[in-house]
């Protein structure tokens, strides 16, 4: 008697169970996103007024976001890739063209110029005749620049001075500056490429070799990533290329420290041929909660939604309404104030898109990605 | 042995079926084929991923990598020993304790250990901040050289060395040694008659535990060499990111083969398999 009991109490609880991640699964927004990268009280929000759950998962390159997708083995629903990859994706079928009438928040005009003109650069690099515009929807976007520390006596000046040649001979920056570079493949070539004021995309073993040299003579202290912007604001790093982001994500939590902000040790120099990036809201074609995936976007793409998840990440809200109720605040809250002042300063508004800085980076063939790895790994460890 | 104690692995022989035989097996096709990212769709047959263990930054990866683990494992031997005996000999009541205290460090993260060994490797961090408040100036810059990373392997592997140096010097039977003191062979003579010689299969499972990690691992050169010390496993790690999962898994299997062979040379010479238990 006892014993069917204890069949029948699990028998209850199995299926209750079963009942409730079912219904749970229909109602829960599967993210692909990059990490640190989203506010989660933005998030908490959407999950509270439309009563679901929003699962985060979190990638670290492009390429990781591309294989994750085709594999297919967790069917996201939506991903957050940058400019080039949204290409390549939608060339390989796997992107949901978006019913833009199922976002009403969303309109054209509502772009910031800089990034409207990444939208056309992407799609005049199109070997398909493909609108890119049709998939996606800009989520933040930025530029790379060179983040250097002020302390470091006549490294401010060599940079203005010499710009993008500074970061690559030595013999005009100041004795004992030490340099770092970003350790990505596809990033440190761009790197090259700016500062040669070559193309981003094209395949020519001759850049490959030109890279070799450039590194090797350089001989970078550091190959690193997102730990560069703290060794430089700690003063044990001089000079980096970086994203911009970063520089700035470093602000905000210098200045939420305490410090003035003209008492901050490091600031950015933004060449005037650089990497432009735009990461993207996107829909895979297999989603399974597609409504839900529209409502999120749209959301998202409210001006005060906007403008609370840009407080948290250090990159440039895509969208006008949301720029301009940053730059226009007239308060006396201070961090208002210093945001104002660095998104003023480091994404600069033009009316005339030609004057936005930077270039999108672009695909490369497997063979050419290969080559440059081994070309890297050659630098360091000669 | 009764047969219905054989049941109690089969689920972790279907694990390893699933999540380390089938893989193995998967990264065996994918050297011979050129694909996209592990999609094997768009495949095609190709010998062209073998060109890539006569490029010279993967030699010189590969070397890095045995030169290191070579390294730290010597280094963890000596120091682990002196570590162990001293435990060994000790009078303390309670040595569990003491064991506990050293693996006390295991129990945070790996990675934030690491970052913050490097942290404090660079000329200014939260020490010498402070010291620099009450006026001392002091400050090492070694991050990004090879001592730093051997610091940091020696670091973060000396426990796996440390317990089972332990473990055999306790197994060994007092009486032998009293023996050997009896017999009036001196303390020291003792030591490399007796003891020693009966404490080194707890050398060899530590070796093995040391070595193996050092020679795989990618994390610790990449945070403490800067990203400029390449070892084997970063250029695996770089070529999974880049999506070329056919040379990656190249790379890979060649360190399995590596490993298997390890393991198999400690059967050879230790014919009694207890060095592994």
């Amino acid at each position: 008697m006892a014993k069917s009991k204890i069949i029948v109490l699990l028998f209850t609880l199995i299926i209750t169970i079963t009942l409730i991640s079912g219904c749970n699964s229909s109602n829960t927004l599967l993210l692909l996103n990059w990490g640190e990268y989203i506010n989660d009280e933005v998030v908490e929000k959407f999950e509270d007024k439309y009563n679901c759950v929003v699962n985060i998962s979190i990638a670290d390159s492009n390429e990781l976001f591309y294989s994750k997708i085709k594999s297919g083995t967790t069917v996201y629903d939506l991903v957050v890739p940058s400019d080039y990859m949204v290409q390549k994706m939608v060339e390989n079928n796997l992107l949901e063209k978006l019913d833009f009438s199922k976002l009403p928040n969303y309109s054209q005009d509502n772009l910031l110029p800089g990034v409207k003109r990444i939208s056309k650069l992407m799609n005049e690099s199109s070997r398909n005749e493909i609108d890119y515009t049709q998939y996606f929807v800009p989520y933040f976007w930025g530029t790379w620049g060179l983040m250097y520390n002020k302390n470091k006596q006549g490294l401010e000046d060599s940079l203005n001075q010499y710009g993008w040649q500074a970061y690559f001979d030595r013999s005009l920056l100041p004795s004992g500056t030490t340099v770092g570079m970003y350790n990505s493949i596809m990033h440190s070539y761009a790197a090259v490429m700016c500062s040669e004021n070559l193309p981003l995309n094209e395949e020519k073993d001759e850049y490959i070799s030109l890279c070799y040299d450039k590194f090797k003579a350089m001989h970078f202290d550091e190959w690193g990533t997102d730990t560069m912007k703290k060794s430089i604001a700690a003063g044990n790093l001089d000079l980096a290329f970086v994203w911009t982001g970063d520089c700035l994500d470093m602000l905000y939590s210098t200045l939420d420290d305490g410090t003035p902000i003209d008492e901050v040790s490091f600031d950015i120099y933004i060449p005037e041929k650089t990497i432009a990036f735009m990461d993207n809201l996107v829909m895979t074609k297999n989603a399974r909660h597609k409504d839900l995936a529209y409502q999120f976007i749209n959301f998202m793409l409210e001006t005060e939604n906007a403008k609370e998840n840009a407080s948290v990440v250090g990159y440039c809200t895509p969208y006008v309404s949301s720029y301009n109720a940053i730059v226009g605040y007239e308060g006396e809250e201070q961090w208002d104030n210093d945001w104002k002042y660095a998104v003023s300063k480091y994404y600069p508004y033009y009316e005339d898109e030609s004057l936005y800085k930077g270039t999108p980076l672009s695909f490369f063939s497997k063979k050419y990605m290969t080559d440059m790895t081994n070309m890297i790994n050659n630098v360091k460890t000669s | 042995m009764n047969d219905s104690y054989k049941k109690l692995a089969k689920p972790y022989e279907i694990w390893l079926y699933i999540f380390a035989l089938f893989p193995a097996l998967v990264m065996f096709a994918l050297i011979f084929l050129d694909t996209e990212g592990i999609n094997l769709s768009e495949a095609s047959l190709t010998f062209g991923n073998f060109s890539q263990l006569t490029e010279s930054s993967t030699i010189i990866a590969f070397v890095n990598s045995l030169k290191f683990a070579f390294l730290s494992t010597l280094i963890c031997a000596i120091l682990g020993y002196f570590v162990a005996y001293r435990l060994f000999r000790s009078k303390f009541k309670n040595k569990f304790l003491i064991l506990t205290i050293l693996i006390l460090p295991m129990w945070s993260n790996i990675l934030l250990r690491i970052e913050a060994l490097g942290n404090v490797m660079q000329p200014n961090n939260i020490i010498t901040d402070i010291l620099s408040k009450i006026g001392i100036h002091i400050g090492i810059d070694i991050k990004g050289t090879s001592v730093a990373v051997l610091i940091g392997l020696v670091f973060t592997y000396l426990p796996f060395m440390i317990l089972p140096i332990y473990t055999a010097l306790e197994k060994i039977d007092p009486s032998l040694e009293e023996a050997s003191l009896d017999l009036g062979v001196t303390h020291l003579k003792t030591f490399w008659k007796v003891i020693f010689p009966l404490s080194i299969k707890g050398i060899v499972t530590g070796s093995i535990m040391v070595f193996l990690p050092c020679l795989s691992g990618f994390a610790i050169p990449e945070i403490l060499g800067s990203g400029n010390i390449v070892l084997i496993g970063n250029v695996i790690d770089q070529f999974f990111r880049n999506m070329n999962y056919n040379i990656g898994a190249l790379l890979a299997l060649l360190i399995l083969i590596l490993i298997l062979g390890a393991i198999f040379l400690v059967q050879k010479v230790d014919k009694e398999g207890e060095t592994l238990l």
